[in-house]
């Protein structure tokens, strides 16, 4: 059940979901750049992790704010 | 309206066929739908193409994954990327579970994912067996889950 939420959260969560859409890009943009051979294989993988942890977190956290877990996607 | 009414009424046959080519497409496009993350990635591909990846990423998502695309047009490119025909994605399952490059075919296969692909005559990256030429110059393993395109 989603919580109500005061203006406070509401301005954290559209934080959370600017930061969770700005790794969007940022994994676009990695993963475009390993296909153009520009990070060797080890470093793709790590870096792709290293991004969607940095998701979870997002999603942790607004979840802790509404009960909820982020839309990773806006 | 008035005025069309004795029209329908004079044609049924015609209105049953709108009402039908309505529905059917009314049933295409709903089988097309993605959500805005996914659109957005894939509303600069031309038509056809976008057709063919909605209707398969609309599948992945009504079965419960987000799906995040990691690459797509790539100009320039003499891959099907840059023929706007392959597409490289990331799909999280509902328990938060990423599936991404490192992740083994076994794992992939377990989403139901690659069945849909194949069941839609396209080339699923995870069933690449032949290594290739990186635009690098250095050799790349075949397995590339990551990649889904339309064939050649």
């Amino acid at each position: 059940m989603a919580q109500v939420l005061t203006p406070l959260a509401k301005i954290q969560l559209q934080a959370l979901q600017a930061c969770t859409d700005a790794l969007d890009t940022l994994l676009f943009e990695v993963g475009t750049q390993h296909a153009r051979g520009n990070y060797d294989q080890p470093t793709y993988n790590e870096a792709e992790r290293l991004i969607q942890a940095d998701m979870k977190a997002l999603s942790d956290r607004a979840e802790a704010i509404t009960g909820q877990p982020l839309a990773l996607f806006a | 309206m008035l005025q069309l009414t004795p029209y329908l009424r004079q044609h049924p046959r015609t209105v049953a066929a709108v009402a039908v080519a309505g529905v059917v497409l009314a049933l295409y496009l709903r089988r097309m739908k993605v959500s805005a993350a996914v659109a957005a990635k894939l509303a600069a591909f031309p038509a056809y193409q976008r057709g063919r990846f909605s209707e398969l990423l609309a599948e992945f998502e009504a079965r419960g994954f987000t799906v995040v695309i990691t690459s797509g047009y790539r100009s320039g490119e003499k891959s099907l990327h840059g023929k706007w025909r392959a597409i490289d994605l990331n799909v999280v399952d509902a328990n938060g579970k990423w599936y991404r490059m490192a992740t083994p075919k076994a794992e992939w296969e377990a989403t139901g994912l690659p069945a849909l692909i194949r069941a839609r005559s396209m080339r699923w990256g995870g069933d690449f067996v032949t290594p290739w030429l990186g635009l690098d110059g250095k050799m790349r393993p075949g397995y590339d889950p990551v990649h889904i395109d339309l064939g050649f």
